[in-house]
């Protein structure tokens, strides 16, 4: 008798738990405290946003060559190519998932080979919950195609 | 279904709760675990645990689940779920003069045996064996070869809390150890983990 209350206590806190990751634990209250909208809001999630490309310069990789794809490396869809003087460059590009690869000149085990750094994320408008709306802006993705 | 898609964060938390399903459905069959005032186990008995896996260059984090007792004291069964769940930067052979540096993230799914050999009622050593598959997810790549890893072996210490130590009514094991990992790097780590009796 006592097992059995025991294991239905046990039971049933295991499934509060459970229920608890599972639904993530939703603040269900309906008390607001995120504010009200600003006046200058815009209400409208924008179509475009920043790709911020980041590379490695050197000695041996003075400009680095990238390209960008939208979606991932091997499914080809290449947006633009562009060489790298600078260690990062800033693109507006319309919102959607992308992918650089840069191409860099490295000695690996004593060999002078080529090392592509692939990097990829998805590029989505900022928005910010208030209690009575959403305000959006221009989103960012930063593609670290860094070497080493 | 490609490994992208798996490895979503709902899919995640839905492996989290088949999980804790299995550890109600053992406890709904009434199979319990005999606790001394030592917290000695005797028959069999499901323990639930995390696990954490590390060196220098690298972290694994788990859920580990025991079947202990199913054959004889001081064997277990063992099913894990372990993920390096945020990038790390790898190098990988492409073709000859040609490498690959991509962030990766790993999900492994292992089962095997361990054997627990006590010393004291408190203090014991253990050793594991597990096997399983691993699956990179690459990103900005579809890359994502599922391969096998085994052996995944772990020896140590561990600490037995009896019920009332932490928890009200559980008992709970610490381990600490060492572990060798067949990964393409990072394969000796530290080992730990804490077990709680369901």
């Amino acid at each position: 008798m006592i097992k059995n209350i025991v294991v239905a206590y046990r039971l049933r806190w295991s499934v509060i738990v459970c229920v608890g990751i599972f639904l993530n634990c939703n603040d269900s209250t309906n008390e607001c405290n995120r504010g009200y909208k600003p006046s200058l809001c815009d209400e409208t999630a924008p179509a475009t946003g920043t790709v911020e490309v980041r590379v490695t310069l050197s000695d041996m990789n003075a400009s680095v060559p990238i390209t960008i794809y939208r979606g991932k490396v091997e499914q080809n869809v290449v947006v633009f190519r562009d060489t790298l003087t600078v260690s990062s460059k800033q693109y507006l590009l319309d919102n959607a998932e992308y992918s650089v690869r840069a191409a860099y000149k490295a000695f690996v085990g004593g060999s002078l080979v080529t090392v592509y750094s692939i990097e990829g994320g998805t590029l989505s408008a900022d928005s910010k919950e208030y209690c009575d709306g959403t305000c959006y802006s221009k989103g960012t993705l930063v593609l670290d195609a860094a070497y080493p | 279904m490609t490994a992208n898609r798996f490895l979503t964060m709902k899919r995640l938390r839905l492996i989290l709760w088949m999980f804790c399903c299995l550890a109600q459905i053992a406890m709904a069959q009434g199979i319990r675990t005999e606790k001394s005032s030592a917290g000695v186990v005797a028959g069999p008995s499901h323990h639930l645990g995390v696990d954490a896996s590390f060196n220098a260059n690298d972290v694994l984090l788990g859920a580990i689940f025991y079947y202990a007792n199913p054959f004889g004291e001081g064997f277990s069964l063992v099913g894990a779920f372990t993920a390096r769940p945020y990038g790390k930067k790898m190098l990988v052979q492409d073709s000859p003069g040609t490498y690959l540096y991509l962030r990766e993230e790993r999900y492994s799914l292992l089962i095997g045996i361990d054997r627990q050999l006590a010393l004291t009622p408190q203090f014991g050593l253990f050793a594991s064996l597990l096997g399983g598959v691993t699956i990179p997810v690459y990103r900005g790549s579809e890359r994502n070869e599922t391969d096998a890893m085994f052996p995944v072996v772990s020896v140590g210490l561990q600490w037995s809390l009896p019920s009332g130590a932490l928890f009200a009514d559980d008992a709970v094991a610490i381990r600490l150890g060492g572990e060798y990992l067949d990964l393409l790097e990072n394969k000796y780590r530290i080992y730990s983990s804490i077990l709680v009796s369901l």
